[in-house]
């Protein structure tokens, strides 16, 4: 059957209406999902070709004889090295019972301050986006994607730099929010203001003897400010205490400082509203602290066997 | 009916080796001739809009700038699609417009393709541009003449109907 020319210009224009569509529900990311859906449905095929292809690509660049003289030697230097660490460790052994090694023990977690500059504040540039997504593809990476939709504080740090979601962040010795989406290299920071953030706080009061520790409550962002609640009416609130925060990264005697109480009044219900002032100005910010858990290699290395270690 | 499915599955086989093999296949240097030839391999209102909902879903997963490509694209198809070609030719009148020859189609696709690629890619860059361009067609070019060579081929020996 013939095909009228008619025909094919309304084809053409059913493509067209469903790219404006398309484009229309991408601004909008109603697309996430699917784009999802799509990678996935790539995935097994791109896994199996990348296996068959792989040593192909090997193959096609070998390494010149002076290379190859280069890495003989490194091999070797390596085994000697693993020789050297076995040794070593049988000594240590040795000497261990006769507690001349014994020392205070250092503590097991610690913290990591990591600085993060400010992407962007209000969404990704189009083109640093397609950019990104771009040298995403040429790793085979394209989970950034979804850090990359966001539209609010991005940080240039991600996964591959240890970030995870729920690390705090701090902009000097303040805390500045957290980590709330986490991509290949950016990550999304949900500053104190926001009405989703809240945070285990304690009250510092300040008077002419000095410092004094307060009541613990919850901080929770409004917006523009943050509101503590859950402290019983019978504690001691004044306006201009210090508020920090009851913990850094779950670390337990750790705090930061978060603002200052600039207004607190009774509620009906026997509890005070109090009124905080964040002590970090999101929007001048440019570069931040993430706060990353650190474990102490060298004492899981001292309890690791000997096989384990020369690995 | 069939063609249509063949060019879905070939199309999702290009996408896996240009992701599989990052280095070697810029995206799209596979996808783009095959989609320019599926679109003019029967010359119905079908193939374009499958060879057009396929640029769509690939730029849904891998999404470059503005969708202008399908576009583009779709838009040259049907144009090449309405020019007639067929032996009944002489009844109408002769365009002004000068007529690519139907064995060049895909490639002048391809070649118009990869401009609107690289112009979204290299963000008004002209050396960036160029460079893309360059890199693009040393893939997708060779890969769009073999399939336009096996599409003539198909035609002269009646495996492709063209009405």
């Amino acid at each position: 059957m013939k095909e009228s020319g008619a025909t094919r210009w309304l084809a053409f224009l059913a493509v067209c209406g469903l790219v404006g569509t398309t484009f229309l529900a991408d601004r909008l990311q109603l697309l996430d999902g699917v784009r999802l859906a799509l990678q996935d449905a790539l995935s097994p095929g791109r896994m199996v070709a990348t296996s068959i292809l792989s040593p192909h690509q090997d193959a096609a660049d070998p390494a010149s004889p002076g290379e190859r003289d280069e890495i003989r030697k490194l091999e070797q230097q390596r085994r000697e090295l693993l020789a050297e660490n076995v040794r070593l460790y049988n000594e240590l052994r040795q000497w261990r019972p006769t507690g001349l090694l014994r020392r205070p023990t250092a503590p097991l977690a610690g913290l990591q301050l990591i600085e993060a500059r400010v992407l962007c504040r209000h969404g990704v540039p189009g083109s640093l986006r397609s950019a990104m997504i771009e040298a995403g593809k040429t790793h085979g990476l394209l989970r950034s994607e979804l850090v990359l939709d966001a539209s609010g504080i991005l940080l240039d740090l991600g996964q591959a730099e240890g970030l995870e979601s729920g690390q705090t962040i701090l902009s000097g010795l303040a805390v500045a929010g957290r980590i709330d989406r986490v991509g290949r290299w950016v990550s999304h920071l949900q500053p104190v203001t926001d009405p989703e953030f809240t945070m285990q706080v304690q009250l510092i009061h300040r008077s002419e003897r000095g410092t004094q520790p307060g009541v613990a409550g919850i901080y929770q962002g409004t917006g523009t400010a943050g509101r503590i609640t859950g402290i019983p009416a019978t504690a001691r609130v004044a306006v201009g205490d210090a508020v920090v925060s009851e913990s850094i990264g779950g670390t337990v005697g750790r705090t930061a400082y978060l603002g200052q109480v600039v207004l607190a009044e009774f509620l009906s219900a026997g509890e005070w509203s109090v009124e905080v002032a964040p002590a970090v100005d999101i929007n001048s910010i440019e570069k931040v602290l993430a706060v990353v858990p650190l474990i102490n290699s060298d004492r899981i290395a001292a309890d690791r066997p000997v096989g384990e270690q020369s690995r | 009916m069939k063609p249509l499915l063949v060019l879905g599955i070939l199309s999702w086989g290009c996408v896996i080796l240009e992701q599989a093999l990052p280095d070697l296949l810029p995206p799209r240097s596979l996808l783009l001739p095959l989609v320019a030839v599926g679109m003019l391999w029967t010359r119905r209102s079908a193939g374009v809009v499958t060879g057009g909902t396929l640029l769509v879903l690939d730029w849904v997963a891998r999404p470059v700038g503005l969708p202008l490509l399908p576009i583009v694209v779709c838009f040259l198809a049907t144009w090449f699609c309405s020019v007639s070609t067929n032996q009944d030719s002489w009844m109408r009148p002769r365009s002004r417009l000068p007529v690519v020859p139907p064995a060049l189609q895909p490639m002048f696709l391809v070649l118009v393709g990869t401009a609107v690629l690289a112009i979204m890619t290299a963000s008004g860059s002209l050396s960036l541009s160029v460079r893309i361009s360059i890199d693009f067609l040393l893939r997708a070019a060779p890969f769009c003449l073999l399939l336009s060579g096996f599409m003539s081929l198909a035609a002269e020996t009646s495996w492709r109907r063209t009405s």
